[in-house]
């Protein structure tokens, strides 16, 4: 016998539609809007941003803490011009789809000024925002973020990962004649562009080996690269592998010149999981200061980033790199706020793009921010080696914008 | 049976249908999004409820379909220019002609092994994507101005709007086939199978075609899906469908009921909003870990309180409320498909993904 | 040629991890007809105690069997608060509630231990061991023997001791192991306890090598699941040969196929376990269904 369900069936269904519905906003409430972050000169300065504070990028969700921690040390010193600065954080988990409704809420339902994405991801988020003409400042190294002609309202913070492999090319080029590369890297689009830049100074690697993130496992990987007798090799992996890696490689004994990518060269990445033995004499192009670096023990500006971590964000890592980026990035925006002519799209970018010589807590030593035509602000690169305990300067401070790199 | 069923004229459904129609205009363009993905989703876990429930097979690559259908979708339109309704059966095709493929592989491999395969599809499947850069944009996705599915001028609606209406349609149009294909013969054929292949086999069920079908079907309606996601979207991107989204439409399908259609509506919801939920509980910064876990701990609460998950064990506690004393409300009762009895019958809803234990098993719980 | 014999010793001490967990899959699979897809988590935040004793003081061989016990212990919970609610409702439900672990297990370790990878002492040192032009590091040596140690360790219980016969006769039919007189919960959860601490061996020895996080052991799970279906879940042997076989599938198919490439190289792995399983359903040592429609 089939026996029919009941409409409180669907009356459960129903209220449960209703609560979702509950969840969201009338239509009229679009159409009001609040007059906040306008040109009139009143009301808070709307920043939203959409980080993985879960799933498999999480690690990057540090920045969000670092950023909030920066943003209330500026509103409890004032603000900027006397405006405070209305900061959130929401989590896409690293789902594009996630961080476009994100995006889309922030822009229409917060009327958003400023919106900070993360990653590769952002890429495919740029037109409804520039349609928009929502500001979208993103935190990564893609070299499609310096599109700023066909995405106007997109800038990228962080430098473009090709420079770093052109840098790292012109020093094989120059100081290692005998030099079989090889690369080793994720199979993502900063690998890509990472080829491209080595490509750019006549660096081919013999091997160029491209893995899934989640294999922790590189032993197979290792061994074809020593039996193809790579002895320069080009890292762009992140944690957790590339502590493994090296440790690995330490214990058997295969010592070729290594290139850790900038992105993953600090302590809490690299030097503390694959054991500081495992990375004497490795090289990296450095643009950003690791918090861990003993050689940076009486750095003042990151004296001041973990008194402000301290007092607003004291559950965040500030050992971690990526907190340390977020606070960079929000200082980033501030200088550009600061010289803006008036909060609105249009002037944030024009300031951002004419920042000029300006100090940021992330940057290394002598480094400031420059705006150039890619949009990015970072573009000063210095040699780095590790002697053993820190990650010691080896060159001069090199601006890859007046070194024929970027631009 | 089948006059009754049109006797008992599913009002629940007509109301929910006027409640969805007048959504749109009642909430705001931004909401309507996440909503409008809801429902997208709903279609795919709908479709897994057509396999868990009815056919008693499994899938854990759900997700790579649904992924499937979204990019053959926003590919044809963004780089070929095809008009969106046309680029939807198309989506909904490939996934018809993949789901056929990997139902004869699963066929082959062995019903218990049809997990393995599904899992092993929702690995290989994103990097694929990104491995076939040319056609798929590689990492960075395909990615258009803004949704293709534009209303026409005359009606004035927004583009949110129109999305939220057409995806509306289109899932009450995929609930309504799969309701009449579980209701029909083939449903008949569906219950058989699931309740053991042997005596399907001897009442002359054609035991292969029909779990052939049941996965070719499910895979076609997560592909219409997975298109309607993307073009609502405008982005296909491969981290959008990791194994972990694979999974969670699973957990879906469980614990909305998978013998329930009302049931795809209330695991797609947890999908969306469950994340945003715990994220407003527990606060964004820093707690995303929290939002897992509480994510999790719901998901085991819902198991154990609610087996035969939500709406399952709702419809069921309100048929208890209600008594069969009280037959006048049969007419406005929802069929959710043969074999939907009261409780005991609930263990018989147990996919192939072990040896034959057969009910050796179930009756030891007694 | 060396590379080639390098690749394979490289593929057999990955493969043993995969075929550890595998095993651990294969123990619950037979006794509760369940996948369970938190095996990983379950090894990994054995992983976790480890080093937590280790880091109080503990020395690593006095840790070892404390976690391994906590870790029966842990699993013997899972099975007795979880687990048994769930056995009546289906393999779906089974199969989802592990899910859910999945999902808990790594946020509760996220949250306790942070996402941060950490150094995993190698119990077995850092020296190199080197013949004929291969090698292999001390640590990959001395998890071969301890892998090798805990199989042969695990086959023992199971063939030759009566709580070993008693988990048998469960897990082959419940009925008539009931009707015997077996307390099937009990064996059950007994079940859970092996799986739990065999997880426990395979996280501690691939720890060292993956450096601990809590993800450590999503990719390995992947491949155990693949590894268990080639050797066949019914069939504790073919789960550890399934997982050595996988382990230098992946490296040799990855390493020489023309077009593979290293991204893709987990299809290498599927695909033969899908050409074998095509046919033998039931896995190379699997036990072949009698019931064929």
């Amino acid at each position: 016998m089939v026996r029919y369900r009941s409409k409180k069936v669907m009356a459960v269904a129903m209220a449960a539609l209703a609560v979702v519905v509950a969840g969201c906003s009338g239509r009229a409430a679009s159409s009001q809007g609040t007059a906040q972050g306008t040109a009139d000169g009143s009301g808070d300065i709307v920043i939203r941003a959409s980080y993985p504070l879960s799933g498999p990028l999480v690690s990057a969700g540090a920045s969000a803490s670092g950023a909030k921690a920066y943003f209330d040390a500026v509103n409890a010193a004032g603000g900027i011009d006397g405006r405070k600065i209305d900061f959130k954080v929401v989590d896409d988990a690293f789902d594009p789809a996630r961080m476009v409704s994100n995006n889309r809420q922030f822009a229409e339902r917060d009327k958003a000024t400023i919106i900070i994405n993360f990653g590769g991801i952002s890429v495919a988020a740029r037109p409804p925002l520039n349609a928009a003409h929502v500001v979208q400042i993103v935190q990564g190294g893609e070299k499609e973020l310096s599109d700023v002609q066909n995405f106007p309202y997109t800038r990228a913070f962080v430098p473009d990962i090709a420079w770093e492999g052109e840098l790292q090319g012109r020093y094989i080029a120059k100081n290692i004649p005998k030099a079989v590369v090889g690369f080793l890297g994720f199979n993502n689009a900063l690998a890509e562009s990472q080829l491209a830049g080595l490509a750019a100074a006549d660096i081919t690697p013999v091997k160029a080996i491209r893995v899934p993130p989640g294999q922790g496992d590189l032993t197979s990987q290792v061994t074809e690269l020593k039996a193809a007798g790579v002895n320069v090799l080009v890292v762009t992996h992140g944690p957790p592998t590339i502590g493994a890696l090296l440790s690995y490689m330490g214990q058997i004994k295969y010592k070729p010149t290594i290139f850790i990518g900038s992105p993953y060269a600090d302590f809490a990445s690299t030097v503390k999981p694959a054991g500081a033995e495992n990375v004497v004499k490795a090289l990296s192009y450095q643009w950003f200061k690791d918090p861990q670096n003993p050689a940076l023990s009486d750095d003042k500006a990151l004296a001041q980033y973990r008194a402000d971590m301290a007092k607003y964000a004291p559950a965040a890592d500030v050992g971690q790199t990526f907190t340390l980026t977020g606070y960079g990035l929000a200082a980033a925006v501030v200088s550009a706020l600061r010289s803006a002519d008036q909060i609105s799209s249009d002037a944030f970018l024009s300031a951002w793009d004419s920042l000029s010589q300006e100090e940021n807590p992330l940057l290394i030593d002598q480094a400031t921010l420059t705006g150039e035509k890619d949009g990015r602000l970072v573009h000063q690169y210095q040699l780095h080696e590790f002697d053993g305990k820190s990650w010691v300067a080896r060159d001069s401070v090199i601006d890859v914008s007046k070194a024929g790199i970027a631009g | 049976m089948n006059t009754h069923l049109r006797r008992a004229v599913p009002i629940g459904w007509a109301a929910a249908l006027v409640i969805g129609v007048v959504v749109p205009f009642v909430v705001s363009d931004y909401d309507l999004l996440d909503l409008t993905r809801m429902l997208a989703v709903a279609m795919a876990v709908a479709g897994l409820n057509l396999l868990l429930g009815h056919s008693g097979q499994i899938s854990v690559g759900h997700g790579a379909l649904f992924g499937l259908g979204g990019y053959a979708a926003i590919i044809l339109v963004a780089t070929y220019g095809w008009p969106w309704w046309s680029a939807v059966p198309v989506g909904g095709a490939v996934c018809l002609a993949l789901g056929l493929l990997l139902g004869v592989l699963g066929l082959t491999m062995g019903g218990a092994n049809l997990g393995l395969l599904t899992i092993a599809v929702a690995a290989i499947f994103p990097l694929l994507l990104i491995r076939l850069k040319p056609i798929t944009g590689g990492t960075f996705g395909i990615f258009m101005a803004h949704s293709p599915i534009e209303p026409p001028a005359w009606s004035g609606l927004t583009e949110p709007q129109f999305g939220f209406l057409v995806c509306l349609a289109a899932l009450a149009l995929t609930l309504l086939v799969l309701r009449n294909l579980v209701t029909g013969r083939l449903g008949r054929a569906f219950a058989a199978v699931r309740t053991s292949t042997l005596l399907a086999a001897a009442n002359g069920v054609n035991v292969n075609r029909t779990k052939l079908m049941a996965f070719a079907v499910s895979a076609a309606v997560a592909g219409t899906g997975g298109a309607f996601y993307a073009l609502v979207a405008a982005i296909a991107v491969p981290d959008s469908y990791l194994v972990p989204f694979s999974i969670t439409l699973l957990a879906a399908s469980v614990v909305g009921g998978s013998r329930t259609w009302a049931g795809s509506l209330v695991g797609a919801a947890i999908v969306i909003y469950l994340p945003k939920l715990a994220e407003n509980i527990v606060g964004a910064e820093s707690a995303g870990n929290w939002s897992q876990l509480v994510y999790a701990c719901g998901l085991v609460l819902t198991l154990i309180v609610a087996p035969s998950g939500l709406i399952g064990d709702l419809s069921r506690l309100a048929h208890r409320a209600t008594g069969p004393q009280r037959g006048r409300t049969s007419s406005a009762r929802i069929p959710c498909g043969p074999g939907q009895r009261g409780s005991p019958q609930q263990a018989d809803v147990r996919p192939h993904v072990g040896p034959d234990r057969e009910d050796t098993h179930g009756a030891l719980q007694k | 040629m060396t590379e080639l014999l390098q690749q394979v010793l490289d593929g057999l001490s990955t493969g043993l991890v995969y075929g550890m967990l595998a095993l651990a899959l294969s123990v619950i699979f037979q006794g509760t007809g369940m996948l369970n897809f938190s095996q990983g988590e379950m090894a990994t935040l054995s992983a976790y105690v480890t080093l937590v004793l280790t880091q109080a003081g503990v020395g690593f061989w006095v840790a070892l069997p404390l976690t391994v016990a906590l870790s029966a212990g842990g699993g013997a919970l899972i099975e007795r608060v979880l687990v048994r609610r769930l056995e009546g409702a289906g393999e779906l439900s089974l199969l989802t509630l592990s899910v859910a672990l999945l999902l808990g297990l790594n946020a509760l370790m996220s949250i306790i231990w942070t996402t941060d990878p950490r150094t995993f002492p190698s119990p077995f040192g850092k020296g190199l061991i080197e013949f004929a032009g291969l090698h292999m590091t001390v640590q990959q040596a001395g998890s071969l023997i301890t892998l090798l140690a805990v199989m042969a360790a695990t086959a023992l219980l199971f063939n030759r001791t009566s709580v070993g016969l008693r988990l048998r006769a469960v897990a082959q039919n419940p009925a008539s192991a009931t009707l015997l007189g077996q307390h099937q919960g009990l064996w059950l959860m007994v079940g859970w306890a092996v799986a739990a601490a065999v997880g426990a061996f395979a996280a501690v020895v691939a720890a060292p090598v993956l450096t601990l996080s809590p993800g450590m052991m999503a990719f390995p799970l992947l491949l155990a699941l693949a590894a268990g279906t080639l050797g066949g879940l019914s069939s504790r042997v073919g789960a550890v040969v399934g997982g050595v076989l996988i382990g230098i599938a992946d490296n040799l198919a990855s390493r020489y196929v023309p077009g593979l490439g290293r991204d893709l190289a987990i299809v290498a792995p599927f695909a033969l376990t899908a050409l074998v399983v095509m046919l033998r359903p039931a896995g190379l040592f699997g036990k072949t269904r009698t019931v064929r429609v």
